[in-house]
């Protein structure tokens, strides 16, 4: 059987993984945060790092009561506050940055972006943790003020999705804006397909993110 | 063509659609008529990048009874229904290729701007009004929007592609692609008054636009 730590280095390779896709996908820059709940505590990369140039040696683990960042605190405090999720990334991502100027929150045009994310996405009235935490309210994605992305998810996986969706709503938002015409997708249907999509996959991926390596390996 | 044979190009297809930026991760389908009660299709959300030719999924076009472990694609019942409706449609494609995306977010057909584009596609691409994924209204108004058209818009949604082959079908793809590139770059030009567009000029764009709603 593994021992913890080869199952952390383990996480930390899936996450250098996920931060070359984001980088691909012109979804990050410098300042960019991935987080993994572990323990009490949360595995997180180094913001001074590039995403895309993650190497096993730019990790942090934070433990409750260690002295945090302010970046390490919000990546603690959204982790605590959404039970469910086991994992966390704080991207840059152009057309999101576009709607955080200029809305109060990111309507769903697309239904892909209704089903993941919800009716809409907020935006944070400010930087401020207790803002941010507010924008996740009854959500799992939000932008922040300062023009970043955030989305929680019960896997790695999950979390990469929400950006992705969130950056797609959001240039199918902008664009069809210019165009003249976004048509926000209905509250009913929203709500179903959010709905829908929780409950499917309600019964995978519970477990925190070293369980799951764990079964994977047995 | 054999089955086999059939199975790879799908996976080729797939591949190439996420290497020209049409597809991205899990999103969209693909599949081809294998003979007349048959189609070969992408099972459902798993990466391109990763699927072999055997993840490939046979379903019945009439039954949508499938072989093997794989679940296909939950758009199946459209990629069916338009085998079942068109005789002459050897592929289908659909995709959420991001300006195409735009224009479905915003429920306005892309124009035929041009003689080759109408040769390619039939006319004006049509957009099939909203419809809940998987449902049989969303199949009908799909079904009927791109009626005597290779290509509509799935309102809200993405886009749907079809042709004699999955070459064709795949052409029609990046057409589409670049028309809807090109009709959000001219509204861009048109709200800043200026030629080339980025994202700074797509920015500028979109706050000017909200500002008159």
């Amino acid at each position: 059987m593994m021992t913890e730590d080869k199952m952390i280095e383990k996480i930390k390779g899936k996450i250098i993984e996920i931060g070359k896709l984001l980088a691909e996908e012109d979804l990050s820059k410098k300042g960019d945060t991935v987080s993994v709940r572990l323990g009490d505590g949360i595995l997180m990369t180094d913001p001074n790092i590039p995403l895309a140039e993650l190497t096993d040696k730019d990790f942090k683990q934070i433990s409750r009561g260690d002295n945090m960042s302010i970046l390490e605190a919000l990546h603690m405090a959204v982790l605590g506050y959404k039970k469910e999720g086991n994992a966390v990334i704080i991207n840059q991502a152009p057309y999101c940055s576009i709607v955080t100027g200029k809305m109060d929150r990111l309507p769903a045009v697309l239904d892909d972006f209704a089903q993941i994310v919800g009716y809409s996405a907020k935006v944070s009235k400010s930087d401020n943790l207790i803002d941010i935490l507010l924008a996740l309210k009854k959500r799992n994605a939000c932008l922040i003020q300062n023009g970043s992305s955030l989305a929680v998810g019960r896997t790695l996986e999950e979390a990469f999705t929400g950006v992705m969706v969130l950056e797609k709503g959001a240039k199918a938002f902008v664009e069809s804006t210019i165009i003249g015409n976004p048509v926000k997708i209905g509250l009913f249907d929203s709500l179903l397909m959010n709905f829908i999509y929780k409950k499917k996959y309600s019964k995978k991926n519970q477990k925190n993110l070293l369980e799951q390596f764990k079964e994977k390996e047995e | 063509m054999k089955e086999k044979e059939l199975r790879n190009l799908v996976k080729e297809s797939g591949v190439r659609l996420v290497k020209e930026g049409l597809v991205r991760g899990t999103w969209g389908n693909v599949s081809v008529r294998f003979d007349e009660k048959s189609m070969i299709v992408t099972p459902s959300g798993l990466d391109y990048m990763s699927l072999t030719p055997e993840d490939m999924v046979l379903v019945d076009i009439n039954t949508l009874e499938y072989a093997g472990e794989n679940k296909p694609t939950t758009e199946r019942k459209i990629h069916a229904a338009i085998y079942r409706e068109r005789p002459e449609v050897n592929a289908v494609i659909h995709t959420h290729s991001p300006w195409c995306s735009s224009m479905a977010a915003a429920r306005t057909e892309i124009p035929a701007v041009s003689e080759s584009f109408i040769k390619s596609i039939g006319g004006e691409v049509r957009v099939a009004p909203y419809g809940l994924p998987s449902t049989s209204k969303l199949t009908n108004a799909t079904v009927s929007a791109i009626r005597d058209r290779k290509a509509c818009l799935m309102a809200g949604h993405g886009v749907l592609v079809c042709g004699e082959s999955l070459e064709d079908a795949f052409q029609v793809c990046k057409i589409l692609e670049d028309a809807a590139q090109k009709f959000i770059s001219d509204k861009v030009s048109l709200i800043i008054g200026k030629g080339d567009v980025g994202l700074k000029e797509i920015k500028e764009a979109f706050e000017r636009a909200s500002e008159i709603k």
